[in-house]
């Protein structure tokens, strides 16, 4: 007898056969499917909910360190002898330097027997030791100040040493003094001050709020002050000039003795923020690695009891003629649909969990759309990762005893 | 259902021929769960394989069917020697040869009927449309025209087990091995899978019945009987006595 060969005709799968029957896998079990996504629904979603709020978090500090501490420049008394080492023209010489906004001489007068009063008796009660302060308008501006009533005093009222004062708002509060449309005034000694704004708050600075400030000019004729005194000036600068005013300010303001001042200039901003945003963002990341890590470990051990649970369904295909390859294919298809599914879900939670966060804080949302775009895909390739495994197990199951009864 | 290329042409081989076949399970005491088989089945025959539990019946079938392979001896399925075949090969042969009834439908849970029938074609790549049209004339055939859409949960075990036929049919294979197809039926549904039966063997079908059942092997043109792995009467006795 003739023997012939055994016959070409091949066993195969198309690509539209294949997503069909994971197709049907997944959508008829809807209850399992989800089940299984869940790992990548939550792997993803902390990703895209870590990433966004790191975003959000990193526009947050830029714009914290943009606005107060980059912009802050002060200037002392790098010998101090108990005299004023800065010139009565401060203002002029350090706001005509490109990039400075405002800049003034303040000093807290140190004399415990000024004891501002509301009223000019001297049994009245007085705060204890309420502190007055000396300075220049533009040092109160430099400060950014709020006003709650009133007006800063100028130059005109510093150049004339009026006896004019603004309040700090607990200094206000200590003395009973809520407006200035009635002109009330302070006893400082035997000298009364015509209350012209009490300052509801202050950016820098924070102890003009329980100060009694007068004039410059004002103290410099009118008040004693002891040797102790600590002269500085504040400068509100533009922001990234801080280095630079920080170096030309003792130049401009003492130029026969530049080493007698002393400029305090922050950390350039640009770097602390670059640091703080690589720490915050690698923690970040790395949160978001681990929860999807944790939901790829989700999905390939509900894929792996899935192959179990499905290992007749397995045998009876391999019986009808699926190869190997074709098993594997299906498993990883279902397992790489339902990595997208989570995908998609999970960015979506994400978005959502980042914008209510960011709600909660008064925070603006910042999300970045590599991320939250790219999500679905990332949770492919979880998917894809996730089903490695299990469905190479599946593959080699063999149909013998996949079949094999109960 | 006819098989168009299966003809009674005698210069045909048969559809099975196995000579000195023998399978060991190894292990730390191998077991000869089949010894010196020979058998030979001629086409259009309805061919009963029984003996009692352990004594080779499921062996046979799985390597009848190429879902196994023989340690020693030769298979020739319809003319071809299948001992040097690669798992693809195999799995070929399967797709397009080879069609199995199982004793507990083995049907996919989450499908309905017409779609488990067409996974008897999935991997033979014939078009989607064919496929849920040929699907359908054999649920008709097999008398589900009705209940085409149902899932296996929704139908009885008569219902199921003729979808298993049917997905078994629909593929035209040279050779059905139906393990215990009556196994998990009451009397009258398993009279019913027989008459089925007994209809595609008058189309000209190739079939063989493993069972312990001596009212299914009765109904069967010929008997093999296997017993510790000895089969008796694998050849007929005209073939034999030539």
């Amino acid at each position: 007898m003739k023997r012939r060969s055994p016959r070409a005709r091949r066993s195969r799968l198309s690509l539209r056969d294949l997503v069909g029957e994971a197709a049907a896998a997944i959508t008829r079990r809807p209850g399992r499917s989800l089940l299984t996504a869940l790992g990548t629904v939550a792997g993803v979603g902390a990703f895209v909910a870590t990433t966004g709020l790191a975003t959000t978090a990193r526009a947050q500090v830029g714009n914290s360190f943009d606005a107060l501490e980059a912009t802050e420049v002060t200037i002392i008394d790098a010998d101090a002898d108990g005299t004023n080492p800065f010139p009565a023209d401060t203002t002029a010489q350090l706001t005509r330097l490109n990039g400075v906004n405002h800049a003034g001489r303040w000093w807290t007068i140190d004399n415990k027997t000024l004891d501002p009063r509301a009223i000019a008796t001297p049994t009245s009660p007085a705060p204890s030791e309420m502190p007055v302060i000396a300075a220049d308008p533009d040092a109160i501006w430099a400060a950014r100040p709020q006003l709650s009533d009133g007006v800063i005093f100028d130059r005109w009222h510093d150049d004339r040493s009026q006896p004019v004062a603004v309040l700090g708002r607990q200094a206000a509060q200590l003395l009973g003094i809520t407006r200035v449309d009635n002109q009330p005034a302070v006893f400082i000694g035997n000298t009364g001050y015509t209350v012209v704004g009490i300052l509801d708050d202050v950016a820098r600075n924070q102890g003009l709020l329980s100060a009694v400030i007068v004039p410059a000019g004002t103290a410099v004729r009118g008040i004693p002050t002891s040797d102790q005194t600590s002269y500085m000036v504040l400068v509100d600068v533009d922001p990234g000039a801080a280095d630079l005013i920080g170096t030309q300010a003792p130049d401009a303001l003492r130029p026969d003795q530049p080493d007698r001042l002393q400029a305090l200039v922050p950390p350039d901003p640009r770097q602390l923020r670059e640091q703080i945003e690589s720490d915050v963002t690698t923690l970040l990341y790395g949160l978001a690695g681990l929860a999807l890590l944790v939901g790829m470990i989700g999905i390939a051990n509900t894929t792996l009891v899935a192959v179990m649970e499905r290992r007749t369904e397995i045998g009876v295909r391999r019986a009808l003629g699926a190869r190997r390859h074709h098993i594997a294919a299906q498993f990883l298809t279902e397992s790489a649909a339902l990595g997208t599914l989570g995908g998609v879900l999970g960015a979506s939670l994400g978005i959502v969990v980042t914008v209510a966060v960011a709600a909660a804080r008064d925070w603006t949302t910042t999300l970045d759309p590599l991320y939250t775009l790219t999500a679905p895909a990332a949770g492919l390739f979880a998917g894809l990762l996730a089903g490695l495994q299990p469905a190479w197990r599946a593959s080699r199951i063999t149909p013998a005893s996949a079949l094999r009864g109960p | 259902m006819t098989r168009e290329h299966i003809g009674t042409t005698e210069d045909r081989p048969p559809v099975v021929e196995m000579s000195g076949l023998a399978k060991t399970y190894e292990g730390a005491r191998p077991i000869d769960a089949l010894v010196g088989c020979d058998l030979r089945i001629e086409r259009g025959e309805y061919l009963a394989i029984m003996g009692p539990s352990g004594s080779g019946k499921s062996t046979l079938l799985n390597i009848l069917g190429l879902l196994d392979v023989p340690t020693t001896g030769e298979y020739l399925l319809d003319g071809a020697p299948t001992a040097a075949l690669s798992e693809p090969q195999r799995c070929d042969l399967r797709a397009h040869e080879i069609g199995f009834v199982f004793q507990s439908f083995h049907l996919v849970g989450y499908r309905s009927a017409v779609e488990n029938v067409e996974t008897g074609l999935l991997y033979q790549r014939v078009r989607r449309n064919e496929r849920r049209q040929r699907a359908i004339d054999v649920l008709e055939h097999v008398g589900l025209a009705e209940r085409m859409w149902a899932t296996p949960g929704e139908m009885s075990g008569g219902e199921r087990q003729r979808v298993a036929v049917a997905r078994a049919l629909v593929r035209r294979p040279a050779l059905v091995l139906c393990d215990e197809p009556t196994g998990n039926l009451d009397t009258h549904t398993g009279g019913q899978v027989l008459d089925l039966l007994d209809e595609l063997i008058a189309d000209g079908l190739t079939i063989v019945v493993i069972t312990h059942d001596p009212t299914v092997a009765a109904r069967t043109s010929r008997l093999v009987e296997i017993s510790d792995g000895h089969v008796t009467g694998g050849i007929p006795e005209s073939i034999g006595t030539s």
